[in-house]
């Protein structure tokens, strides 16, 4: 038998109209060379959609592209990933399902305290594929943790586990995930195929895989996929017993460009002036552009560099898109603001005008109305400590909840975030209100 | 009578007929059958004092001479009659015991310290009961030792420490053989759990901490879901894979456990500049019969296999490999010792399996774990916030050679030297208290002294002790099993205390969670 073994789509991670386009040729080319090497079905292992209802023309163009293979016969298992995933309401994964479009492979049952995924026989090779669906770490690991063991190694055939958490030993020095004990996985499958991490991983026995990403959009994945990290998917070719062959199919989404630029001890006009020279010079044409200014500027304000003039002449010379890296911009000016006051609020509150207008958006805004106060109530929010039992998750959520809600912006699941200001206006006169608020709402979930 | 000292109604046992401050003789009432260890209280309105009996001996008024021909007619039998009048005034027992506390009703409340006075001539001694203790106050962060005990007799008293202190100066577990060493450490390690602020590294080698199916452990913990990981080559769900990346290794953890020689060591030093953290790596992949590798082909050798022998590496056709697969030599593995040490940072206890390791090996990868925790704290300490981190620990057992330094600077003598002011601290568990160098016992805040019989340990440790043991040599070569004495710099008097046995302990508190888990059944979960 020979399969595909993909994962973390994220379709409709993207915004940029070029990116968009890339997209989905990734995806499609990706369907068709399972198409030409007659792959007899494929394994999506989590997070196909960026969000768990994606904008309806990222569903049908993924669904075109589905619908053409699994219309020979041939099958797409998956399960949900942590960002396809919704509790409390449906995933695009459900609809899809429902139509026929791919089949999720273990859903759960539960027997005497025990898990029990339901395992799906594939009609046209006999391989058994059941799995765990991400959702949020800590409860995958409670899925792992209460996984009949005894129940999945009594089936017999060629076995597949598919699932969407990363395993904490395959975590490189420094690098920070939650996950999963590789002993969690449960014992005699013949190819574990992984999901969530984005990178190739493969493990000694050769038989744990994560293919990383098809194609990655944003952020740092976008910045790795340009310095060099392979982007694709593995076919795997296994008869019933024996190790299955691995052949990583690249897909190269795009070719890209790395440039960084240090700032330290140059004023704003001089960074302004290596920018548009490099941007003017540099062949961009067809190229994703990664762009990383760094460093402390002797003088100006980080807004007064010109990223706009460098983006407008690198899509004139024909770059697909410009990826701009400004994390660790700073400036001598910036940490130069004074401010005395009586108290440590009237200070903050100097301190937060003055540097209003510091940040803007990509549109040149202001990213939230009234800068000062929303800073401060962010601050006031962002003070409050972790509280006794509160696990780290719940806590960021949280922070996360809660700053969003003071600043307004949308939360995370896309709803808008509700009764955002008025309790952000009262966290910022009285700590303890946040405090009485949290525990009642912790109450309620 | 009753006043603040709370004199109780306990019978008289005796009455100081003779001492000085350093112990007091009483004659024992007939029928008292006092016991080395037994604690006995001597009171008066102003002050009560706590005393041990240390040393027993007899007492007559009857002149030798005639004690012997009484005895000589009795055993040829000439006159087996022969009785002394007023037998029960005239012979006695002496009792001996050593003051061990003053406590006196000072400001209100009771306050002990060490004696400074002697009480009156002839007073009456009586039995310790548990309100003879009620001076003593729970601390802080209470770490529960044991019971209170005179002699074998427990008393319904609580001895805690403080665990913050406990930890951080250090504690000494000396006992020979099968006296409960390890059920100590467990217990502490038990109580130290419920305050999820200790981060104890703990080497099982025997596999007698983290418990079975069939028996209790620290799993069994009501907190351990936050407070407990437990590493294993084959872990229960939910715990962690014991799987270490070499890299994660330094030359630095290998050379304070194993013996090397001074090329040896050279050699791993100039491996270790010029290659980092891949020196193992590179230390296999030379090839020693290389022309270049003539003059130190035989130290290459050497360190191969010594190297192969501490991680338990194989050669295969596709290069080296872990035979049970702790280490790894590609790209498993390098967060674990961070996860170890950021675990013991937020105050957990840190538990490895070494059931297939050797012990050598546990200690590499606890030297590994610990010198990471000291750079971080390290760290803390320059930028002001180590206060906020939790007090670490490390359980050594029998590691008197490595206390020793005798293989050069390690990190456990390191922290046995300067550990107090980065809070990191040992538990050291050992039968040869003597072969621990005596600046670094001196160092050690609390002693626990459990049976011994051999004389050269006992007089290492009660030298070394925070109070004077010196008249204690005989009640500790009868210590029972779980029977301890505390010698702390944080208590004013040597303890005497019968540790619980774990089982009980834990059994306990099982129930307890048991009825309540019944009583209010899991509720159905949703997967996904
Ligand atoms: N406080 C106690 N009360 C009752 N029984 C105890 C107590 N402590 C230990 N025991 C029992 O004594 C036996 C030996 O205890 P333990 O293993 O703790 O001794 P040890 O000093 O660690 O021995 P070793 O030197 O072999 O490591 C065990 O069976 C244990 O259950
Ligand atoms: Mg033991």
């Amino acid at each position: 038998m020979k399969f595909a073994h993909m994962a973390d789509l994220h379709l409709g991670a993207v915004s940029d109209p070029k990116m968009k386009g890339l997209e989905s040729s990734t995806l499609e080319k990706a369907f068709r060379i399972c198409e030409e090497k007659g792959v007899d079905f494929v394994i999506i292992a989590g997070d196909i959609f960026h969000i768990n209802i994606p904008d309806l023309s990222v569903v049908k163009e993924a669904v075109e592209v589905f619908k053409r293979f699994t219309d020979t016969g041939r099958k797409i298992y998956v399960v949900y990933g942590s960002h396809d995933f919704s509790p409390n309401s449906t995933s695009i994964i459900d609809v899809l399902e429902a139509a026929g479009v791919v089949v999720r492979v273990g859903k759960p049952s539960a027997s005497e305290g025990k898990l029990r995924p339901e395992v799906v026989t594939d009609e046209m090779t006999g391989a058994k594929i059941t799995g765990i669906s991400g959702r949020r770490t800590s409860l995958e690991k409670e899925a792992f943790t209460d996984l009949d063991r005894d129940y999945l190694k009594a089936v017999d055939g060629f076995k597949i586990f598919v699932f969407h958490t990363g395993l904490l030993e395959m975590r490189r020095e420094g690098e920070k995930f939650d996950g999963i004990s590789q002993s969690m996985l449960p014992d005699g499958f013949d190819y574990y195929a992984g999901g969530h991490i984005h990178r190739v991983f493969v493990d000694k026995s050769g038989r744990v895989v994560f293919p990383g990403p098809l194609f990655t959009g944003w952020g740092a994945d976008l910045e790795a996929t340009v310095l060099g990290e392979r982007r694709g998917f593995y076919m795997v070719e296994a008869d019933q017993k024996g190790k299955p062959r691995l052949e990583f199919v690249e897909l190269k989404p795009f070719e890209g460009i790395h440039k960084v630029v240090d700032a330290t001890g140059k004023t704003a006009e001089e960074i302004n002036e290596e920018l548009r020279l490099w941007a003017t010079e540099v062949d961009a044409t067809g190229k994703v552009v990664l762009l990383k200014v760094q460093g402390e500027l002797s003088s100006g304000r980080t807004s007064d560099i010109e990223f706009g003039l460098i983006r407008e002449i690198l899509a004139e010379s024909g770059a697909i898109y410009l990826h701009l890296n400004r994390n660790a911009l700073r400036t001598k000016e910036m940490g130069m603001v004074t401010a005395m006051g009586e108290s440590a609020e009237e200070i903050e509150g100097k301190i937060f005008k003055e540097m209003a207008g510091a940040v803007k958006g990509r549109d040149g805004n202001p990213v939230v109305k009234d800068e000062p106060a929303a800073a401060a109530r962010l601050l006031s929010v962002l003070r409050n400590p972790k509280q006794e039992g509160e696990s780290l998750e719940d806590y960021f959520a949280r922070m996360s909840r809660e700053a969003r809600s003071v600043l307004g912006i949308l939360s995370e699941d896309g709803s808008p975030a509700k009764g955002g200001s008025e309790g952000g206006a009262k966290a910022s006169d009285e700590r303890g209100g946040v405090k009485a608020r949290t525990a009642g709402r912790r109450g309620q979930s | 009578m009753e006043t603040g000292l709370g004199i109780g109604t306990t019978d008289c046992v005796g009455q100081i007929v003779d001492g000085d401050d350093g112990e007091l003789v009483l004659r024992e009432k007939q029928g008292a059958k006092l016991e080395l260890g037994d604690l006995v209280v001597v009171d008066n309105e102003r002050a009560k004092y706590i005393c041990m009996v240390s040393k027993l001996t007899y007492g007559s008024l009857i002149h030798p001479d005639r004690i012997l021909t009484s005895s000589g007619s009795m055993l040829e039998g000439v006159n087996p009659r022969l009785e002394f009048p007023d037998k029960d005034l005239r012979i006695f027992r002496q009792v001996h015991v050593k003051p061990l506390l003053e406590v006196v009703f000072e400001n209100g409340r009771l306050v002990d310290r060490a004696p400074r006075s002697i009480p009156e001539f002839m007073s009456k001694a009586r039995m310790a009961s548990a309100q003879d203790f009620s001076f003593m106050e729970a601390p802080k962060m209470k770490v529960f030792i044991g019971n209170i005990r005179s002699g074998s007799r427990t008393l319904p008293v609580e001895y805690s420490m403080d665990g913050e202190r406990l930890l951080s100066h250090h504690v000494l577990v000396s006992a020979q053989t099968g006296r409960g060493k390890s059920n100590l450490v467990k217990v502490l390690l038990w109580e130290a759990m419920r305050h999820g602020k200790f981060g104890v590294l703990v080497m099982d080698v025997h596999n007698e901490y983290y418990g079975t199916p069939a028996s209790p452990g620290l799993k069994d913990h009501p907190d351990a879901a936050r407070a407990l990981v437990f590493y294993s080559r084959s872990p229960p769900p939910g715990q962690q894979l014991l799987k270490i990346n070499l890299k994660s290794i330094n030359p630095e953890d290998l050379m304070g456990v194993v013996q090397f020689s001074n090329a040896q060591e050279e050699t791993l030093e100039q491996l270790r500049r010029q290659h980092g953290a891949n020196w193992v790596s590179e230390l296999l992949a030379i090839n020693e019969e290389d022309d270049s590798f003539k003059k130190t082909k035989g130290t290459i050798r050497a360190l191969k296999r010594k190297v192969c022998n501490i991680f338990n590496l194989r050669e295969t056709q596709e290069g080296y490999e872990c035979a049970d697969g702790v280490f790894d030599l590609e790209k498993m593995g390098e967060e674990t010792v961070n996860d170890m040490a950021q675990a013991l940072e937020g105050g957990k206890i840190v538990l490895i399996d070494g059931s297939s390791i050797s012990d050598d090996t546990g200690l590499v990868i606890a030297s590994a774990v610990l010198r990471k925790v000291f750079d971080r704290y390290d760290y803390y300490k320059s930028s002001g916030i180590l206060g906020e981190k939790a007090q670490v620990g490390v359980v050594l057992e029998e590691a008197p050679r490595l206390l020793s330094g005798a293989y050069g600077d390690n990190i456990f003598s390191r922290i046995a030297r300067e550990g107090r002011k980065f809070r990191i601290g040992l538990i050291a568990i050992t039968q040869l208290a003597s072969v621990i160098p005596r600046e670094i016992l001196a160092n050690i805040g609390t002693k626990v002294i459990m049976g011994n019989e051999m004389a050269l340990e006992r007089k290492a440790i009660a030298e070394s002790a925070a109070q004077d043991l010196a008249d204690f040599d005989r009640i500790i070569a009868g210590l029972e099993v779980g029977e301890a004495i505390v010698s702390s710099i944080f208590s004013k008097f040597p303890v005497p205390v019968k540790v619980p046995k774990f089982e009980d302990l834990a059994g306990r508190e099982r129930k307890v969670e048991k009825e309540r888990a019944q009583a209010q059944p899991a509720p159905a979960k949703r997967y996904f």
